[in-house]
């Protein structure tokens, strides 16, 4: 009896583990390894990061078309790729919006945007919203830098920065900490970035079924 | 001539009263101090902006639940709008005919106070926080909520079970 109860009080631990670790893996967290993925750019050609074999990490950015903060953020985008893109980190954007919920995020209206606003990255549709899912993107603009690393003579990309571009997304005017730009600095002097971390507020990503409560 | 004077002072006093719908500005911490009152009151607080269109598609609902409820004092609604300018918010609300309690967060920088709202939040809106201290109940919803969503959310919030 005392050992069946061991037993079962065993399970139910290691269930209660699991379950609390399948929650605590939702999204990527820095340090993690990010996956790789095939997505549509708004040119027609399907875009991996293992097709950039001299980039040295990747700032993959979840945008869209119609969101104010992203908006706001577009020139910064922009400026970020073209000092990066060069120094081996080029921006990927990656719009995981239901376009029903929004006709303004639609493939066609993606080119539009990246026409007017001179989008010097690609800017990829994330249809399934899996990527989005994996990464833990919760909202646009939500940025993630990637770092190609040796993990046991394997290249992995790792997850060194997540969070936005600074601290002020909805008035450029008023930042006083450039995280992306302080993060890509440190990776590329090959130092610990300082500020791996951040939150800011913009738009909930658009999912095709409901959100859960959590 | 002096008297129309005098009414048509009145008569723009009179409708710049009514529309002066009043928008608290708030900091994070006045924010916290009445989320973590110690009473059996349900507070929801809803976290909005009027560049938001899911958010601003929700406040209806809001309002409907705080003309069905204020009345019993038991629930709380604040809806607290960021990001946002106090103009903006004022205008809406008046559009939309929103009595419930409108707050206006006075921050600049959302990285200082977001995880104080919620450690797990990533600072996506709408989001909407159910809270009943003499219960020790607490829910987080992130998205837009219907009505019967929110009414469920403060009934769970408010039930000793």
């Amino acid at each position: 009896m005392k050992k069946y109860l061991i037993f079962s009080t065993a399970i139910l631990a290691s269930l209660i583990f699991l379950v609390s670790y399948s929650y605590k893996t939702d999204g990527y967290k820095v340090g993690d390894t990010a996956t790789d993925f095939k997505l549509k750019n708004i040119d027609g050609r399907m875009i991996s990061m293992a097709d950039y074999k001299d980039a040295k990490g990747f700032v993959v950015i979840f945008s869209c078309n119609h969101c104010p903060f992203v908006i706001a953020s577009e020139d910064r985008m922009v400026a970020l790729d073209k000092k990066f893109s060069a120094l081996g980190y080029p921006v990927i954007a990656i719009n995981s919006n239901d376009p029903a919920a929004y006709p303004d995020d639609s493939f066609d209206k993606m080119k539009e945007r990246a026409k007017e606003k001179g989008f010097t990255f690609p800017y990829l549709v994330d249809e399934t919203q899996d990527i989005a899912k994996r990464y833990g993107a919760t909202k646009t603009p939500d940025v993630f830098i990637l770092n190609k690393e040796k993990v046991n003579g394997i290249e992995k990309l790792i997850v060194r920065y997540t969070g936005s571009i600074d601290n002020s997304v909805k008035d450029a005017s008023i930042v006083t900490e450039t995280y992306a730009v302080d993060a890509i600095n440190a990776l590329l002097k090959g130092e610990r970035v300082s500020v791996e971390a951040t939150k800011s507020i913009g738009c909930s990503i658009k999912w095709k079924e409901k959100s859960e409560k959590r | 001539m002096k008297k129309s004077l005098f009414i048509f002072v009145f008569c723009s006093l009179g409708i710049s009263w009514l529309s002066a719908q009043e928008v608290r500005l708030v900091k994070i911490e006045d924010v916290l101090e009445e989320m973590n009152k110690e009473d059996d009151t349900t507070r929801v607080l809803n976290l909005w902006a009027t560049w938001c269109a899911p958010c601003v598609h929700e406040l209806p609902f809001f309002e409907e639940v705080y003309q069905e409820t204020h009345a019993n004092q038991k629930t709380k609604i604040i809806l607290l709008a960021v990001e946002d300018s106090e103009g903006k918010v004022k205008k809406l609300i008046l559009a939309k005919g929103i009595n419930a309690t409108v707050w206006l967060l006075d921050e600049k920088y959302a990285n200082e106070w977001i995880s104080q709202i919620e450690e797990d939040w990533g600072g996506e809106i709408p989001v909407t926080r159910t809270q009943n201290n003499s219960l020790s109940k607490t829910l987080f919803h992130s998205g837009e909520l219907s009505k019967e969503e929110l009414l469920e959310m403060i009934k769970e919030t408010s039930s000793r079970l």
